[in-house]
């Protein structure tokens, strides 16, 4: 009897364990693994969809042999493409020819074309990127300026693919500040957001200016013939809604991130007057932006308050940096170029695309909601009378192992 | 064949007393089978008649060649006949010779002790044999039972009652380091099978009155000595007496190790976890008596058990409370850890890459699933397989004479590792993880809970491989609301932690100081909580204050 009911629940438990189970079970090396998602137009209104499968032995043997890095012979991922009215349905027709599942949850970039932001609009392909359950928020999200396909067979070497190679490049972004990028978290965020309009990085393949000119046949020494390409991040795309209205270059893009308080790093270059053609340059630490907005007689004022501080890494002009006088000279010259930067980011935004990448209207949101309530469904048409004052704290911290340029004694 | 007819000879003592007899009119019962019932045994006294008595005994034991009955004449003027009857090997020949016979043979009549007044028994006792312990036995039941226990029964004739000396002396192994708890710095004796000597090492760390030894006998056939050891005072007497309870009511034929009592007294005898701690180390059964345990000591084997223990005991080194405190500590925490991988690594790792590879590090994956292309068998079923190996593989390391061993371990190695992962048969990163967890097992300080977990492991890796890290979840509550349920002698099994004790947490979630551990752990020294003075902590002399003690 005991041992009966014992059997009965063991049965029980079995069952309970294995039936259900499983469904959702997966052994590693069933999966194909996705790394970067392209998304551009194909004729007859449809969207093509390219994704970047890696294949792991041939990353695994690299390593495993000693030999280190993928050879020519066996490159480490394959692109994929298939047209479909929707994305889903060019997900799936790509299982026509991948042996495995596409899992995407490891997918560390998706390109969208200039094109298809431009025209299309984006809207069909957030919907598939946010419903997806695989797909990270952390994703970032790039416009790819012409051929998508180029841009996932980009042929550097450190890394193993264009995808992990773009991943890596955004990463190091606090290093320049040329640009701003969002993740498909943030991205989808601003696009339903009513005081801010996204934007994001813009990404192209431009020739490599390290290859010699006169290449030559050299595989006889062993070289090997690679395409002359590489990445280019240029500048910052902005939208309206879903749709790309136009793009930022690198020094309006950092105007952008200044405003929005995302200036981590980066190089700026002030010049001393009297010496105009010598340059002195500042790497950025750190910055903070305070918005502050008012309202007084039905105009909008924003007082955008940027504290910044920075080390100065080279120069040309001589300088006698000994001196406090010279450091805050030096100051005053880069809280004014910061400013410049700043302003032309605002100008382009304000007068030539009318959209508010900055999030001044958040910003009034919260300041003053009453106000926003009546604001909020002409904002694209108050934004660009905004009146935007800058003020700018710049510091110099250190100014390097040297005090003084390098400099010939005078004999 | 002596066990078989200890048998016989020794079940259990019925309450009843019936009439008594002695070994002249007995002796002649069932001469045909050539035995004597066991009643007789309880009955029978001895008689003034030394042949009846020997005559009796020699039914008894005369059948096992060990017993010898050395027949002799005491040195009296009429020359008393006299008999000494003692084991072979348990009684110690130097100590007959010259302390019983010699005296008694020779001696005896030098020292002109024959006309003294009082019985002749008397006289052997307090004139004749020099040794230290000697009583008078009247009936044959608690002879037998001495003389199997190393004693030498004095009879003589015309005395109806025999002396029995104590001249136990057998071979025994020699104090040693103990084998399966080696400390880096603590004291290197460990027990013995001998239950004197341990008892001697315990008192030799604890010179204290109230150190008390209760004496028991448990086993129906095999009478073993079971001593229940704590210090009045400290030890909480409820627990004593539980103790005490529980031991009192086995009934069993025998006892060979500690391990059969814990099973017998233990709180559940379900559970997969250990809740009585064994010990080879005197200085851990010294330092957990102070703490207000109960130890119980068994003849014949080195493991003494510690009760009530608690989860967090299994986790405690000796050598924590020998090391600095920082250090023990330290390794304390990587106990824990290690104690969670060896239990839920293989687990985790096959419940997140069959289920959950979103959470594996994109590069981790890749090489991941680079490792297994090729692997012809599901995670689960590698992994069960690799821990049968390695399971297998320790197994065989422990039960084989040392040098074949060795040889199993290097093959072992090879075999598992290196050759399994070039064939293609496993991948890389299991070979890792059982390795790993292999590792971690070790490092915890008893054994017995590390057996524990490598049971455990197993439902745990099938749970995972079937439901993912909700399997796992679901397998670690389970042992959770198993854990919190446990008692062991009445403590709640994760004391200290649930239910929480603040204080206790100094020896738990840090091997605090000798200094700052005031008072002794809650659930235990209830009795007598205050262990030192709180002013223990020492700091460097005032200034000004120089010698002012030595001048005092």
């Amino acid at each position: 009897m005991m041992l009966k009911r014992l059997l009965l629940y063991l049965l029980i438990l079995g069952i309970a364990v294995t039936q259900p189970a499983c469904w959702d079970q997966k052994e590693v090396e069933r999966l194909g693994i996705v790394l970067a998602t392209g998304v551009e137009q194909a004729p007859g209104g449809k969207v093509r969809l390219i994704v970047q499968n890696i294949s792991p032995s041939a990353v695994g043997k690299g390593s495993q042999g000693g030999g280190g890095g993928p050879t020519a012979t066996s490159k480490s991922y394959r692109n994929r493409a298939a047209e479909g009215e929707t994305l889903f349905e060019a997900n799936r027709k790509l299982s026509l020819e991948t042996p495995r599942q596409l899992f995407f949850a490891h997918n560390q970039v998706i390109i969208i074309s200039e094109e298809l932001a431009r025209s299309r609009g984006i809207l069909e392909v957030m919907d598939f990127f946010e419903r997806n359950p695989q797909i990270r928020r952390t994703t970032w999200v790039v416009i790819g300026e012409g051929d998508i396909a180029a841009l996932l067979d980009e042929p550097g070497r450190l890394e193993t693919t264009p995808a992990q190679r773009i991943f890596g490049i955004i990463n190091e972004r606090d290093l320049s500040s040329q640009y701003g990028v969002r993740m498909l978290g943030n991205f989808l965020e601003m696009l339903e957001g009513d005081g801010v309009q996204p934007f994001t990085a813009l990404l192209k393949i431009t020739d490599n200016q390290a290859q010699p000119e006169k290449h030559g046949d050299r595989t006889a020494e062993g070289h090997i013939i690679e395409p002359n390409d590489k990445f280019l991040i240029n500048g910052t795309a902005v939208f309206r809604r879903d749709k790309m209205v136009g793009r930022l270059n690198p020094k309006e893009s950092r105007g952008l991130l200044w405003v929005r308080g995302e200036v981590k790093g980066g190089v700026l270059e002030v010049h001393v007057p009297g010496e105009e053609d010598k340059t002195v340059t500042l790497e950025i630490l750190r910055s903070k932006t305070k918005l502050k907005p008012s309202i007084s007689d039905e105009q909008i004022f924003i007082t955008v308050e940027i504290n910044e501080e920075s080390n100065l890494v080279e120069t040309t002009a001589i300088l006698d940096l000994t001196k406090p006088e010279t450091i805050n000279k030096l100051e005053k010259l880069q809280a004014e170029a910061i400013r410049k930067e700043v302003e032309m980011a605002l100008d382009q935004a304000q007068q030539e695309y009318g959209v508010d990448v900055f999030g001044f209207g958040e910003e009034l949101h919260r300041q003053y909601p009453q106000q926003w309530k009546e604001m909020k469904n002409n904002w694209a048409d108050i934004f660009p009378t905004v009146q935007v004052e800058v003020q700018v704290e710049a510091k110099i911290r250190r100014t390097g192992l040297i005090t003084k340029p390098v400099e010939p004694k005078q004999q | 064949m002596a066990s078989r007819l200890l048998k016989k000879i020794l079940p259990k003592r019925p309450p009843r007393k019936p009439a008594r007899t002695t070994g002249e009119n007995k002796a002649k019962t069932d001469e045909n089978t050539g035995t004597i019932i066991q009643k007789d045994l309880e009955t029978t006294d001895l008689s003034p008649n030394l042949a009846a008595n020997l005559d009796f005994l020699k039914k008894i034991l005369g059948k096992n060649n060990d017993v010898v009955f050395r027949q002799f004449r005491l040195s009296t003027t009429d020359n008393t006949e006299a008999a000494i009857i003692f084991v072979d090997g348990l009684a110690d020949k130097n100590t007959i010779n010259n302390n019983i016979l010699k005296p008694l043979m020779l001696e005896y009549r030098m020292a002109g002790l024959n006309q003294n007044g009082g019985s002749l028994l008397d006289r052997v006792k307090n004139l004749g044999a020099t040794v230290s312990e000697a009583k008078y036995v009247h009936a044959m039941d608690p002879l037998v039972a001495a003389i199997l226990y190393g004693d030498v029964a004095l009879i003589i004739n015309g005395q109806d009652t025999a002396l029995l000396f104590s001249a136990k002396g057998w071979m025994s192994r020699s104090i040693s380091e103990p084998q399966s708890e080696v400390l880096v710095r603590g004291p290197r004796e460990g027990f013995t099978e001998d239950i004197r000597t341990n008892t001697t090492l315990i008192r030799r760390r604890l010179r204290s009155p109230n150190l008390v030894f209760e004496d028991l006998n448990i086993g129906r056939v095999t009478s073993t000595g079971v001593l229940i050891a704590y210090i009045k005072g400290i030890a909480d007497p409820q627990l004593v007496s539980e103790v005490r309870a529980r031991l009192q009511k086995i009934d069993i034929d025998g006892v060979l190790e500690s391990g059969y009592l814990e099973e017998l007294i233990e709180d559940n005898p379900y559970s997969p976890f250990p809740h009585i701690l064994h010990t080879e180390r005197p200085d851990r059964v010294a330092a957990n008596l102070l703490e207000g345990r109960v130890a119980v000591i068994t003849d014949g084997t080195p493991f003494v058990l510690l009760a009530p223990a608690e989860f967090i005991v299994f986790m405690q080194s000796p050598e924590d409370y020998n090391e600095r405190y920082i250090i023990g500590t330290a390794v304390r925490w990587l106990r824990y850890l290690a104690f969670a991988i060896s239990l839920l690594l293989p687990s985790l790792y096959i419940a997140i890459t069959t289920f959950h590879q979103e959470m594996i590090p994109t590069r981790l994956l890749i090489s991941l699933a680079a490792a297994r292309e090729g692997v012809p068998f599901p995670a689960l079923v590698e992994a069960l397989a690799m821990e049968f190996t390695f399971e297998a593989l320790r197994e065989a390391g422990i039960r084989l004479p040392r040098s074949v061993g060795q040889a199993v371990s290097i093959v072992g190695a090879l075999v598992i590792g290196q050759a399994a992962v070039q064939a293609g048969v496993v991948s890389s990163l299991m070979v890792i993880v059982v390795a790993l967890t292999g590792i971690a097992s070790f490092v915890n300080p008893s054994f017995s809970i590390a057996l524990t977990m490598r049971l455990l492991r197993f439902p745990i890796m099938l749970l995972a491989g079937t439901l993912g890290l909700f399997g796992v979840m679901v397998g670690v509550l389970a042992i959770l609301i198993h854990l919190s349920g446990l008692r062991s002698f009445g403590v709640p099994y994760l004391a200290s932690l649930a239910p929480l004790h603040i204080s206790d947490l100094k020896d738990v979630a840090i091997r605090a100081p000798w200094w700052a551990m005031i008072n002794r752990p809650v659930e235990t020294g209830k009795r007598n909580p205050r262990r030192q003075s709180p002013a223990n902590k020492p700091s460097p002399p005032e200034p000004g204050q120089d010698k002012g003690g030595e001048q005092g």
